[in-house]
């Protein structure tokens, strides 16, 4: 995985993971998890990604046909 | 504004694929939406500093650099389409903005162009930012960049307010009317002028009449008093076709008219301006050079509250029969042509 980091956020990183015996790409996709779990929860989020999915349903049905 | 992250992405993303964000998570190819986002972010800093709310044509700016950037570098390459539309729309919808994507088969086109470099993010933008509104759960009245006074004509007033409102931002305008005494065009940076046809400019022009006469203005019913009475056009052969009588629909308009139809103030009832961008999408979906009456009927389709398509849908006109009733006329008539 390669992700574009910070070098002081990058040094903690790889710090976290010798400190934990992980690999860093661990570390960071543990990490990302820990975002996406909050955002899931991000009630005004997800009840524009729900509305939104609805109302263009077929616009993303054509492009799933097209993609096929 | 707001932009998106790489959390944003997989949640979008497990919605999309129809599974949990742990799997998303396992699919996606981190590399590339963290290039995506950089590029899109870096794209996203070229809106005007200083201002809370996003003008509609930087919204589509950065809505469409998003996508620009997820369909180059896509997280979920066997998605990427339907992904970076999906991100796109949520981008606008957290930045209070909402697409009206009337046509879907024109945005299909649009993205699928955008994805193979056939159309510039400038032309996919102006396409998009003509078809941003408000979110309609905001209050009104919250200095939003659409939200403009009462005034008294559709038509010319929509172009001028739209020139205005652009022009002011340094934008080129979107969409653009133009009616004159011999006909006239709608415009837009991605299908050029597209030309009324004979029988379509006299359905503007007596739908202008109509709205006059009956003291309302600016409704889709007007359009489609003026599709009644405009000759002999593909419209009137389909609504023809399909047992729709004139002066049924008028009595329908006309009893409407006097029940104060509920539109809110504006230069144009804002189900009239998705008619006229459904016109020219609907146009363009169908890779015509111009709008003809088939057209203004179509677009008529394009909302459920829209006053016109409740009317013909009473009459039994929906938008299914309607669409198998023009696609009929149109086969015939490439029929006549070709024997």
């Amino acid at each position: 995985m390669v992700l574009r980091l910070d070098p002081v956020l990058a040094e903690r990183l790889a710090a976290v993971a010798e400190v934990e015996g992980r690999t860093v790409t661990d570390v960071a996709r543990e990490a990302i998890a820990t975002l996406v779990e909050a955002r899931r929860n991000d009630k005004r989020f997800r009840r524009l990604l729900e509305e939104n999915l609805a109302r263009h349903r077929r616009l993303l049905d054509l492009l799933q046909a097209d993609e096929s | 504004m707001i932009g998106l992250d790489l959390a944003d992405l997989v949640v979008i993303a497990s919605e999309v694929l129809g599974c949990d964000t742990g799997t998303a998570l396992t699919q996606a190819d981190i590399g590339a939406a963290d290039e995506a986002l950089a590029q899109a972010a870096q794209a996203g800093q070229a809106r005007s500093p200083g201002e809370a709310r996003l003008h509609p044509a930087e919204a589509a700016d950065a809505a469409i650099a998003l996508m620009g950037a997820l369909l180059r570098h896509p997280p979920f390459p066997a998605r990427r389409e339907q992904i970076a539309a999906a991100a796109g729309l949520q981008f606008l919808a957290v930045n209070d903005w909402q697409a009206y994507i009337d046509v879907p088969r024109a945005a299909v086109i649009v993205i699928e162009r955008l994805a193979a470099g056939q159309l510039t993010p400038p032309q996919a933008a102006s396409w998009l930012a003509a078809h941003l509104f408000p979110d309609p759960s905001l209050h009104a009245g919250q200095g939003h960049p659409l939200a403009t006074p009462p005034a008294k004509f559709p038509v010319t007033l929509i172009t001028r307010a739209i020139r205005r409102r652009y022009r002011r931002r340094r934008h080129m305008s979107p969409f653009l009317i133009s009616i004159g005494p011999g006909g006239g065009s709608i415009t837009t940076m991605v299908t050029g002028p597209l030309a009324f046809t004979g029988h379509a400019s006299e359905a503007l022009a007596l739908a202008r009449r109509e709205s006059s006469r009956l003291g309302r203005l600016r409704g889709p019913e007007h359009i489609l008093l003026g599709l009644m009475d405009a000759g002999d056009g593909l419209a009137v052969k389909a609504l023809k076709r399909l047992g729709v009588r004139p002066d049924a629909v008028r009595e329908q308009v006309e009893q409407l008219t006097d029940q104060e139809a509920d539109y809110p103030p504006g230069p144009v009832a804002p189900q009239t301006r998705r008619v006229w961008h459904a016109m020219a999408d609907e146009a363009f979906a169908r890779g015509d050079n111009y709008i003809g009456t088939e057209h203004f009927l179509l677009a008529l389709f394009c909302d459920d509250d829209n006053a016109a398509a409740q009317i013909l849908t009473g009459l039994g006109a929906g938008e299914r029969e309607v669409r198998a009733a023009v696609a009929e006329l149109l086969a015939e008539s490439g029929r006549e042509r070709s024997a």
